[in-house]
């Protein structure tokens, strides 16, 4: 028999989605280990007084950390809820195992050529890459590799979902998490596309097939790739918001009616926002820009203002069914915050809606771009969705994975319970850090704020220095978190104590 | 399950007053950001 | 329940806290919308969008050699300072790793800035008062820009062009 029943969720697991999840889950992790290693690296270059790596390392760790934290990690992590949410959730199976082992061989590799490709220093083009940087072929084609896999791992989400209408695992309509990564998957399948039609031109271009490309068109499509990836994420982290509130507090959304719809919104208006990237590129005029980022992009954000008071909403409502109604903030008080899987996942939405998302619409907005553009405050807007956000969300989401799907007990649970909020601290004295220092013209993506060497030397309002030193602070105590995430994960996997069947 | 919240009851209840507080300070900082950085663009601005 | 497929009936009627957020939420983002077409005739603090195909990359260079000559007025470290006529047509030449030339700009004037890079992606950053474009090869891009405030301004590259990007800062003067 290849299902096993769930002694804590009563979920039916079949053992071929519990192996690629498994898979999934530890590959993600070790990127996120190098990811995270470069983020140190690249942290204390940035803090003045430390200013620890030369530029060609800077640059060269800066293109892995981008690539390893913000892709590699996220959607190896992605495929592994894909699995979660259209055959665990569905009590069903995953059809087609071997495909689903193709997509992450496709993934492993592609990720393995960049890294080595940039690592051997064939590619110091930044995770963006702008044409006319060139890397060499190698590079693209892990690119390419990589997104393909991707592709097939989303593809499975749908093959999985129909066969289990088939087999009657459902009958009228998916449950919210699963709703969530079919969102999710559908932004997916739209990114990708829009991946390929930039990446194999740049790979023919890089090995000398194709004369010339375009830069500006390089930047609008890039981005047509590069922000809706960053809406997968959203989908799938507030997918997995909504499952650790039903798994760990028996939450259920007060309104299905407008998590749903939110959710729809997501996937009809948040694909066409890229352009704010673009707002002081030459090429587009205004309206195009208005529209393309704000009429589309605002509506995108309420959906997210959506599940922020939906998703807190559920967590109050089942807790007040438990007996905490007294005032505004009993439930609040008497929330399971000792659990690392509700603690981050609270966190998580708190950062991501206070640090990343609002600084993410008012960098967005036409006028306000230029003032934020390129600076570092960029760059603190999206450590707040992606790392406060996403990658909390998920850490708080594996340690659920370890006695579902992994059949065993947490080992050190006492440093598992603070680890989200020592992350939490870190990250966001991160993101604030960079946030004022950007505010203040620091540029992001920049070795020596200095200048040395330079002909002409501009010295930052002395404030700066404190800021990138709060930053300095943080990337260490985020560090630090991390690496108790990564022993309390690994060190389970392999040797926590077996769950009894 | 439809009936039993088809009354006028269910539709005026608040049932997550504390999410609630939570969102309202949210938009209100969410507001003050909007505005520092609307104060901030008209102070730099080379126009005339 | 997030984990399980709803009630076939699961349409229930907002509860009031849900229409009172969904309402503010919503009018909150409207606002936010309506003020960029709003703001944009209003106050005229636009991202400039005037920009031409640059077929040529001596074309260019052409165009800012002859302001070089007729402008000229003093030199940096090697790089002339340019005080061309107000409210004309300047230009700006990125490479790596500098900005080419320095501007001499007069306050209150409006000035058509010509921007290009001769080679890959630029960043530019005028700094302190942090502005910011992008400046990419094979387009000029226009930006019409009115010196408000007088002072020594720098230009930093706020995008990685190469192992010495912190080294290209150029200079601007507003008198």
């Amino acid at each position: 028999m290849e299902f096993r029943t769930c002694s804590f969720t009563g979920l039916k697991i079949h053992k071929p989605a519990e192996d690629l999840i498994k898979w999934n889950v530890i590959t993600a992790v070790l990127f996120l280990t190098l990811g995270g290693l470069m983020g140190l690296l690249i942290g204390i270059t940035r803090w003045p007084s430390v200013h620890y790596l030369d530029p060609t390392y800077y640059y060269r760790y800066l293109t892995l950390h981008g690539f390893d934290a913000l892709l590699v990690w996220i959607i190896f992590f992605e495929v592994a809820l894909v699995h979660f949410t259209s055959a665990v959730l569905l009590n069903t199976r995953t059809v087609i195992p071997s495909a689903g082992w193709i997509a992450y061989s496709l993934m492993l590799i592609g990720a393995i050529f960049v890294n080595i490709t940039t690592f051997a220093g064939k590619a110091d083009v930044l995770f963006t890459s702008y044409v006319p940087l060139k890397a060499s072929g190698v590079y693209y084609t892990g690119v390419i590799i990589f997104a393909v896999g991707a592709l097939t791992a989303f593809g499975h989400f749908f093959a999985n979902i129909i066969q289990a209408k088939r087999d009657g695992a459902y009958k009228h309509s998916l449950p919210l998490g699963s709703f969530g990564m079919a969102a999710a998957s559908i932004i997916a399948v739209v990114t990708l596309a829009h991946g390929a039609v930039i990446m194999i031109p740049t790979l023919l271009w890089s090995i000398g097939l194709i004369k010339y490309l375009d830069p500006g068109t390089y930047r609008l499509i890039f981005w047509g790739l590069g922000h809706p990836s960053q809406q997968i994420n959203v989908c799938a982290m507030v997918a997995a918001w909504y499952m650790v509130s039903a798994f760990v507090l028996g939450g259920k959304p007060v309104n299905e009616k407008l998590s749903r719809t939110a959710f729809v919104l997501y996937i009809f208006f948040i694909n066409v926002a890229s352009e704010h990237h673009l707002l002081v590129d030459p090429i587009f005029s205004n309206w195009h820009k208005i529209i393309n980022t704000s009429y589309v992009m605002h509506l995108a954000v309420f959906a997210s203002m959506v599940h922020a008071f939906a998703i807190p909403a559920s967590m109050e409502v089942a807790l007040r069914e438990k007996g905490y109604t007294n005032g505004l903030f009993e439930w609040l008080k008497k929330a399971p915050w000792g659990n690392p899987a509700f603690s981050g996942t609270f966190l998580s939405i708190i950062g991501f809606g206070f640090l990343g998302g609002t600084t993410g619409v008012i960098a967005g907005t036409e006028q306000f771009n230029i003032i934020r553009h390129n600076t570092f405050f960029i760059t603190g807007h999206f450590h707040g969705t992606v790392v406060v956000g996403t990658t909390l969300a998920f850490m708080a989401f594996s340690y659920l994975l370890m006695p579902y799907i992994f059949k065993r007990e947490l080992i050190m649970p006492r440093l598992a319970s603070v680890q989200p909020y020592l992350y939490f601290i870190g990250v966001s004295m991160v993101s604030i850090g960079m946030m004022a220092a950007g505010a203040l013209g620091v540029p992001r993506r920049h070795w020596d704020i200095t200048f040395s060497g330079a002909p002409f030397s501009f010295t930052f309002d002395p404030s700066v220095d404190m800021f990138l030193s709060i930053m300095g602070l943080g990337t260490l105590l985020a560090v630090f978190a991390g690496v108790i995430y990564v022993v309390v994960i690994i060190g389970s996997a392999l040797f926590g104590r077996r769950v009894a069947p | 399950m439809a009936d039993k919240y088809d009354d006028e009851e269910h539709r005026n209840k608040i049932e997550a007053p504390g999410t609630l507080a939570l969102s309202l300070i949210f938009l209100v900082v969410f507001m003050v950001l909007w505005f520092l950085h609307f104060k901030w663009l008209v102070e730099v601005w080379w126009v005339e | 329940m997030a984990i399980k497929e709803p009630e076939r009936i699961w349409w229930k009627p907002y509860t009031w806290d849900e229409k009172f957020w969904v309402a503010v939420a919503l009018l909150w983002m409207l606002t936010t919308f309506t003020f960029m077409p709003v703001y944009h005739f209003i106050g005229k603090q636009n991202p400039p969008f005037e920009t031409y195909r640059v077929r040529n990359p001596e074309q260019f260079t052409a165009l800012v050699d002859a302001m070089v000559e007729k402008y000229k007025v003093g030199e940096e470290e090697g790089i002339p300072v340019v005080h061309p006529e107000p409210g004309s047509d300047v230009f700006l030449q990125a490479s790596m790793w500098q900005w080419y030339p320095i501007l001499q700009l007069e306050k209150g004037k409006t000035y058509r800035i010509h921007v290009y890079s001769l080679d890959i992606v630029h960043g530019m950053s005028i700094l302190p008062i942090n502005m910011n474009f992008m400046v990419l090869p094979d387009y000029d891009y226009v930006l019409t820009l009115t010196p408000t405030t007088s002072g020594e301004y720098h230009i930093v590259c706020n995008e990685y062009c190469g192992l010495g990007h912190h080294m290209m800062v150029g200079k601007l003067y507003v008198k």
